[in-house]
C-alpha cells in the first residue's frame, strides 16, 4: 500500500513523499500514483480542505466557527444545508495556519526540535520524535536501545492520553454524563502520569536529538503502576459502556468509511484501522515484540471507538512491558541526547522520520547541514482525517455531527500548521 | 448493567488541592467573589491549551467547588480566557466578541512557549492589551507556559479576590 | 328611513362611473362602506330595514337587514372601509377597469347581504364574482391564473342556481325568509355554494398563484370581503333549512381540515402573499367548522345544547370578525412590496418591513392570527377549541366523534399557525438586512387614508379583544357574559352552562399590562447603561449565504410530514433543492390534464373542418328537434 503523504518543494523541484510499507521515501515530482484529488488538496492544504459548498434554493451555508463552544477548539468549517440534512462540508483551514514548518528554517536544531512540536500540542511527542528521526537519519546519529524503549513508552503515553480525549467527548455527546466523568478524571490521570514521566503534562521537551530526557528511576516506577491501574479502571469502565444501548446507538453507523477510499486519500491511525486496514507503523517496530494492531471492519464511529479504546489498554500493557525490559537492564544510563557533536556537514542532507502518533502517521522531511535547519516539511494526519470526515460527513443530519467529528480525533492546529 | 448512578455516586474523585499563584493578578470586582464564568477563546495556541482547559473541567478538580463555571457564550461570561498568542488572523474575530461580552469583565491571557522574537511578542502583547481596554475589559493576568491546572485555579481564585489555598 | 338603504348603492354605482377619477372612486367607496356600517350599526341597535320593488310576475327586488345581515354588514363594512383608504394611493396607478371593478365588487357584496329573496341574492353573488374576476386580471397579464377562480365562482353560482330552484319548485315563492322549512336538497347545493366561495379545501388552489402579483388591497378584498359573504350566505342558508345531520356532519369536517390543511401549507410555504393566501383557507376551515358545530348543538332539544349553540354561533361571529380584522391589516401593512421591490419569497425579505407602521401592522396581524393573547384572534380560536371539547355534551355518537375530530384537526391548526406567523415575522419584520446589490428603499407608499386605516384596524385588532364583552352584547350575545372568581359581570365569557370554561381577554389585559409594566419600568431606569452590539456568529460577520433560510425553517416539518407533502429531494450536479407540494394542486394539474386531452380529442372529433361531418351534424341536429316537437 503507497500513500501519498505530501509535496515538499525540494532543492531540484517538486518532490513527492510517499509511505510505503512502514518506509518513508522521498520520490522526485509526479512519480506518486496517487490521484489528482489528493494531489491538489495536498498543493492547497494551507487553505482548504472538503467537498466543496452546495446551491440550491433554501440551500445556505451553516458557518461554524471560529469561535465556538462545541468544537473544543478554533476552526472553520461550512455546512451547506437546506435544513437538517447537511449537503456539503468545507473546512477552512487558513484561520489557524502559523506557518510552523516556515519559521524552522534558519533555527538551531535543538530549537527547531522544540519549535516543531507547536504543530500540535497533544501530538507534541509524536511531533518531536518524527522529527528528530529525520534529523538523526540525516546526520546519521545513533540512538541507544534505553532511549528507544523510552521514546516508544512516551509514544503510548501519549497515545493513551489522546484515546482517552476522544472517547470522553464522544461520551458526553453522548450524554452518558456519569461515564465521562470518570473516563474524564482517567483523561486528567494520564496527563500526571505525563508530568511524572517526563516532567511535563504534555510531554514537551522530553524527546532529544539523539535520545530522550526522563527523570528518575524512581519516575519509572511509578509511570508503571499509574499506567496499570488506569488500565484496569478503563477496562472497568469501557466494558460497561458496551452494555448501554443508548450509547453505542448514537455511535453505530455514524460516517462510515470504505478502507480503499480512506486508503486512496492516504488517511492513517485508528480511524482506518477500524475500516479494516492493518497497517500501522509500530509493526516494524523490533522492540516491540509480537505486535498485532486493533482492527475493525465497520469503518463507522463505534468502530472508531472500539479501536481507540482497545489501543489504549495495549497502549498501557506496551508500557509496563517496556519499562520491565528497562528496569531488567539497568544500569545504562538514558542517553540525554543533544545537538552537541554534530558537525558541519559538506552538504545539505535531507532526512525523513515517521511517528505513528495518536490519530495516524506524522512525518517529516528535514532538510539540515548539521548545525540548522534549511527547510521543513510536515505531513499531518488530521489533514487527510478532515477530508475523510467532510465526505464521511455528507448526507448527515446535524445532530450526528459531534459523533463524526470527535470520533476521529482531528485537531485543527494539526492540519492547518 | 451498570447501574451509572449508583456507580457514580459511590466513588470519589474530588481532591483537596494545593493551589498555586505565579503571576500577579488583578482582582476583578467584589461581584465575582462568589460565581466566576468563563468563556474560553483558542487564539491559535497549538491546542495543548485548549487541552489543559479541558482538563480543568475533570472531577479531580470540581471547580464548581469554588464558583467556577464554563459558559458556552460569551455574553454569558466574566472572564475571558485567551489561550495563546492572537494570529493576525484571528484579531477581528476576537475583536468582535469581545465586544460581546457584559461589563465589567476581565482577560486570562495564557501563553504556550513563545513563537516568535521576544520584541516581536511584546509588541503583541501591547496590542493585545489595548485590544481588550478598548472592548471595556480589565487584562487580569498573563501567564506564560503554565505549569498545570493547579496554577490555573490559583489565578481564578485570585481574579475572584479569594485567597489562594486549597 | 327604509329608503337609506339605496344610500350605499348610489354612491358605489357613483364610484363605479367615476372610475375614470380613480382618487375620486376610491374616495366613494369609503363613503359608501361608511354609510354601509352606520345602517348596519343602527340595524344591531334595533332598528329595522326592509324594501321591496316588485319588477315583473313574482320577481321583485327585495332588500332588508334583520340581525344576521346587520351582524356580517357591521363587520364587513369596516374592511371594506379600510381597504378603500388603503386603495387610494396604490389604486391610483391602476386602470380605471380597477377602479371600477371594486366599487361593482363590493356593491355586489352588499346586495348579498342585505337580499330578502332568492334572485336578489344570486344577483348580487354574480356582481359580486364577476367583478372580482375584473379586479383579479391585469391588462397584458395571462388571465389564466383569474379564470380559475371564475371557474370556482361561477361552480359556486350554479351550485347556488339549482338550489334556488330546487327552493323555488317546493316552495313556489322566491323569498329567503324561511324559519327552518326548505328541503334537503336545496340546503346540500345552495350550501356547498356558499362553502366554494368560502375557500375552503379543495376549492382553494386558485389562491396561491394569483395572489402573487396583486396589489395588496385587491388581495385584501379576495380574502376578507368575498369569504365573509360565503360566510354570510352559509349561515343565511343553514338558518333557512332543517337541520340534516349528515350534511352538517361533513361540513364540520370539511371545515376543521381545511383548518389543518391551510395551516400546514401556509407554514412551509415560499412566497410572501401565499402564506397569507392559506391563512385565509386555514381561517374560513374555522368558521365553516363553528358554524356547524353551532348547527349541530342547535339541533338538541337542552338548555345547555342551547347555550353551547349560542356559543358556537358567536364563536363563528367572532372569527368573522378577528379575520376581516386582521387580515385586512395583514394586506395593507404588506401593501405592494413585492411590486415596488421584486421581492416575492419570504425568504427574501429579512428584516424589509421595519418601518414602523409597516412592523406595528404585521406583527399585530401576525399575532392574532398565532392566537396570541390578548388579541382577538385569541379569543376567537378559544371560542372554538372550547366549543370542540365540549363535544360530549352532544346526543349522538356521530355528533360527538365528528366534534373530537374537528377539535384536533383545529388544535393541530392552531399550533402551525402559530409556527406560519412566527416564521413569516422573523423574516419579514426582524433582523437586519445584509445589503445587497440593489439598494431597496422604504417600498411602502404611505397617505392618510392607509395611515389612518392601517392604525384603525391595529387599534380595532388589540381593543376589540379587549373590549370583547362590550362587542357581544352589542351583536345580541349578552346572555354569554358572566362574572366569577373576582371578575366582575360582564366581563367573563362563559363557554357552558353548566359553567365549563371562562376567559375574560379584559382582564388578561390588565394583567398582562400590569407584569409587562414593571419590568419595562425597570428597563427604562437603566437605559443609560445598556449597550448594543452586533449580533455574533462565531466572531466572523454573517455573509449573505450564511443566513437561515426561510425554507430551512420549516424544512422539518416538510420532513417530518413527507407524506402529507410529497416532499422529494431534487439534485442537478451542486445544486439541491427540497420541492414540497400541496396534494390538492397535483390533484387538479392531473384533473387539468384529462380534461384538456379529453376536451382536445372530443373537439378534433366533432370540429374536425370537414364539411360533410357538418352537413351531417345539421341533418342530425334538425332530425331531433322535430321528433322533439312531435313529443
Amino acid at each position: 500500500m503507497k500513500l501519498l503523504l505530501g509535496l515538499p518543494r525540494g532543492a531540484s523541484g517538486e518532490q513527492a513523499l510517499i509511505l510505503e510499507d512502514g518506509m518513508l521515501r522521498l520520490l522526485p515530482g509526479r512519480e506518486h500514483d496517487a490521484d489528482l484529488f489528493l494531489e491538489t488538496l495536498l498543493l492547497g492544504r494551507d487553505r482548504r480542505v472538503g467537498n466543496g459548498h452546495s446551491t440550491g434554493e433554501g440551500v445556505f451555508d451553516f458557518r461554524y466557527g471560529p469561535f465556538t463552544g462545541g468544537l473544543g477548539e478554533t476552526g472553520l468549517i461550512h455546512l451547506s444545508t437546506y435544513g437538517e440534512r447537511i449537503l456539503a462540508v468545507e473546512i477552512d483551514l487558513s484561520v489557524k495556519h502559523r506557518g510552523v514548518e516556515t519559521s524552522l528554517e534558519g533555527l538551531p536544531i535543538d530549537g527547531a526540535l522544540s519549535r516543531a512540536e507547536l504543530v500540535c500540542g497533544n501530538f507534541a511527542f509524536a511531533h518531536a520524535h518524527a522529527f528528530a528521526r529525520a534529523v538523526e537519519r540525516a546526520l546519521d546519529i545513533h540512538v541507544n536501545e534505553r532511549s528507544r524503549r523510552l521514546s516508544l513508552a512516551a509514544l503510548e503515553l501519549e497515545r493513551i492520553y489522546n484515546h482517552l480525549y476522544v472517547i470522553t467527548r464522544l461520551a458526553e455527546a453522548a450524554a452518558q454524563k456519569v461515564l465521562a466523568s470518570h473516563l474524564g478524571a482517567l483523561f486528567e490521570e494520564a496527563l500526571r502520569t505525563n508530568q511524572r514521566y517526563g516532567g511535563s503534562r504534555f510531554l514537551h521537551g522530553v524527546r532529544r536529538i539523539g535520545g530522550i530526557a526522563v527523570r528518575d528511576e524512581g519516575s519509572l516506577e511509578e509511570t508503571a503502576a499509574r499506567v496499570h491501574s488506569i488500565a484496569a479502571r478503563f477496562a472497568d469502565l469501557y466494558h460497561s459502556s458496551l452494555s448501554s444501548r443508548n450509547y453505542l446507538d448514537r455511535l453505530h453507523g455514524i460516517a462510515r468509511i470504505e478502507r480503499g477510499h480512506a486508503e486512496m486519500r492516504s488517511l492513517t491511525g485508528p480511524s482506518l484501522r477500524a475500516a479494516g486496514s492493518d497497517a500501522d507503523l509500530r509493526t516494524r517496530e523490533d522492540l516491540l515484540g509480537e505486535f498485532r494492531p486493533v482492527v475493525r471492519d465497520e469503518g463507522d464511529s463505534l468502530a472508531r471507538m472500539e479501536v481507540r479504546s482497545e489501543e489504549i489498554l495495549q497502549s498501557c500493557s506496551i508500557v509496563e512491558a517496556q519499562i520491565a525490559a528497562l528496569r531488567a537492564d539497568d544500569g545504562r544510563p538514558a542517553a540525554a541526547g543533544s545537538g552537541e557533536g554534530t558537525d558541519r556537514v559538506p552538504v545539505t542532507v535531507v532526512g525523513l522520520g515517521a511517528a505513528e502518533g495518536a490519530s495516524g502517521v506524522i512525518a517529516w522531511a528535514v532538510a539540515t547541514d548539521g548545525v540548522t535547519v534549511q527547510s521543513a516539511y510536515a505531513s499531518t494526519p488530521s489533514l487527510f482525517g478532515y477530508q475523510v470526515f467532510a465526505e464521511a460527513l455528507t448526507g448527515h443530519i446535524f445532530t450526528d455531527f459531534p459523533f463524526a467529528l470527535d470520533s476521529f480525533g482531528l485537531s485543527f492546529a494539526d492540519a492547518a500548521r | 448493567m451498570r447501574v451509572w448512578p449508583l456507580f457514580g455516586i459511590t466513588r470519589l474523585l474530588t481532591e483537596p488541592r494545593e493551589l498555586t499563584a505565579r503571576a500577579a493578578t488583578l482582582q476583578l470586582g467584589r461581584v465575582f467573589r462568589r460565581s466566576l464564568h468563563l468563556y474560553p477563546i483558542d487564539a491559535g495556541n497549538s491546542n495543548s491549551l485548549n487541552m489543559e482547559i479541558a482538563a480543568l473541567k475533570q472531577a479531580q478538580y470540581n471547580l464548581h467547588r469554588f464558583g467556577i463555571f464554563f459558559t458556552d457564550t460569551p455574553r454569558h461570561a466574566d472572564l475571558i480566557l485567551l489561550l495563546g498568542e492572537p494570529l493576525q488572523s484571528l484579531r477581528e474575530p476576537l475583536e468582535r466578541t469581545l465586544e460581546q461580552v457584559p461589563r465589567p469583565f476581565g482577560v486570562l491571557w495564557m501563553r504556550e512557549r513563545l513563537r516568535d522574537s521576544a520584541a516581536v511578542s511584546a509588541a503583541v502583547a501591547v496590542e493585545i492589551g489595548a485590544l481588550v481596554e478598548r472592548a471595556g475589559g480589565a487584562l487580569v493576568a498573563t501567564i506564560d507556559e503554565p505549569s498545570g491546572p493547579d496554577e490555573i485555579i490559583g489565578a481564578l481564585r485570585s481574579v475572584m479576590g479569594k485567597g489562594v489555598g486549597r | 328611513m327604509s329608503l337609506f338603504l339605496i344610500f350605499p348603492f348610489a354612491l358605489f354605482l357613483l364610484g363605479a362611473l367615476l372610475s375614470r377619477f380613480r382618487g375620486a372612486s376610491y374616495l366613494l367607496a369609503s363613503v359608501a362602506s361608511l354609510v354601509s356600517f352606520v345602517l348596519g350599526a343602527l340595524a344591531l341597535s334595533g332598528r329595522t330595514f326592509a324594501a321591496e320593488w316588485k319588477v315583473v310576475g313574482i320577481f321583485s327586488v327585495g332588500v332588508r337587514i334583520d340581525h344576521l345581515s346587520a351582524l356580517f354588514l357591521t363587520i364587513a363594512s369596516i374592511s371594506w372601509l379600510t381597504i378603500s383608504l388603503g386603495a387610494h394611493r396604490a389604486g391610483r396607478s391602476m386602470p380605471q377597469v380597477r377602479a371600477l371593478s371594486f366599487n361593482a365588487a363590493i356593491a355586489g357584496m352588499l346586495l348579498v347581504l342585505v337580499a330578502s329573496d332568492i334572485v336578489t341574492f344570486l344577483v348580487g353573488w354574480e356582481i359580486m364574482t364577476i367583478f372580482a374576476f375584473l379586479l383579479l386580471t391585469e391588462r397584458g397579464e395571462e388571465p389564466a391564473k383569474a379564470f380559475r377562480f371564475l371557474a370556482f365562482g361561477e361552480l359556486s353560482s350554479m351550485l347556488l342556481a339549482l338550489g334556488f330552484a330546487v327552493l323555488l319548485a317546493r316552495n313556489g315563492s322566491l323569498s329567503l325568509q324561511l324559519e327552518s322549512t326548505a328541503p334537503a336538497a336545496f340546503l346540500v347545493l345552495a350550501s356547498l355554494g356558499a362553502v366554494v366561495k368560502m375557500d375552503v379545501v379543495p376549492f382553494h388552489t386558485w389562491m396561491r398563484p394569483a395572489y402573487e402579483r396583486l396589489p395588496g388591497f385587491v388581495a385584501a378584498l379576495m380574502s376578507v370581503g368575498v369569504t365573509l359573504t360565503g360566510v354570510y350566505g352559509l349561515e343565511r342558508l343553514l338558518s333557512a333549512s332543517a337541520y340534516l345531520r349528515w350534511w352538517t356532519l361533513l361540513l364540520a369536517l370539511l371545515g376543521a381540515f381545511s383548518a389543518f390543511w391551510g395551516a400546514l401549507q401556509s407554514s412551509v410555504s415560499r412566497g410572501l402573499r401565499a402564506v397569507p393566501a392559506y391563512s385565509t383557507v386555514e381561517y374560513n376551515g374555522m368558521i365553516l367548522c363553528a358554524v356547524a358545530l353551532s348547527a349541530i348543538a342547535g339541533s338538541g332539544s337542552s338548555e345547555t345544547l342551547a347555550y353551547l349553540a349560542r356559543f358556537a354561533g358567536a364563536a363563528g361571529v367572532v372569527l368573522a370578525l378577528s379575520h376581516a380584522l386582521a387580515k385586512s391589516l395583514f394586506f395593507l401593512s404588506l401593501g405592494d412590496f413585492a411590486d415596488r421591490t421584486g421581492i416575492t419569497q419570504l425568504g427574501e425579505m429579512r428584516g424589509a418591513a421595519r418601518t414602523r407602521l409597516q412592523a406595528a401592522g404585521l406583527i399585530t396581524a401576525a399575532l392574532s392570527f398565532a392566537a396570541f393573547p390578548p388579541l382577538i384572534g385569541y379569543a376567537a380560536e378559544w371560542m372554538l377549541l372550547e366549543t370542540a371539547f365540549q363535544s360530549y355534551k352532544m346526543t349522538a355518537f356521530s355528533e360527538r366523534f365528528v366534534a373530537s375530530l374537528s377539535g384536533v384537526f383545529i388544535a393541530l391548526a392552531i399550533g402551525l399557525a402559530a409556527f406560519a406567523m412566527i416564521r413569516f415575522l422573523g423574516y419579514a419584520v426582524m433582523g437586519r438586512r445584509v445589503p445587497e446589490a440593489n439598494g431597496e428603499q422604504r417600498a411602502h407608499g404611505r397617505t392618510t387614508g392607509s395611515v389612518v386605516a392601517q392604525g384603525a384596524l391595529s387599534l380595532l385588532v388589540v381593543g376589540s379583544a379587549i373590549a370583547l364583552p362590550a362587542l357581544l352584547l352589542f351583536f345580541g350575545y349578552g346572555s354569554l357574559l358572566g362574572g366569577l372568581l373576582g371578575v366582575p359581570k360582564p366581563l367573563l365569557l362563559v363557554s357552558g352552562s353548566p359553567i365549563f370554561g371562562v376567559v375574560s381577554p379584559t382582564m388578561f389585559a390588565l394583567v398582562m399590562l400590569v407584569l409587562c409594566g414593571i419590568p419595562l419600568l425597570l428597563w427604562a431606569r437603566r437605559r443609560s447603561r445598556m449597550r448594543s452590539v452586533r449580533a455574533w456568529s462565531g466572531g466572523l460577520p454573517i455573509a449573505a449565504n450564511e443566513q437561515f433560510s426561510s425554507d430551512a425553517f420549516a424544512q422539518i416539518l416538510k420532513f417530518v410530514m413527507r407524506g402529507l407533502f410529497r416532499t422529494r429531494e431534487l439534485s442537478e450536479g451542486a445544486r439541491r433543492t427540497l420541492v414540497s407540494r400541496d396534494v390538492v394542486e397535483t390533484v387538479y394539474a392531473k384533473a387539468d390534464n384529462v380534461a384538456t386531452r379529453i376536451g382536445g380529442a372530443l373537439g378534433r372529433i366533432y370540429m374536425n373542418g370537414r364539411v360533410g361531418w357538418y352537413v351531417a351534424y345539421i341533418l342530425a341536429a334538425f332530425v331531433v328537434v322535430l321528433v322533439l316537437a312531435a313529443v
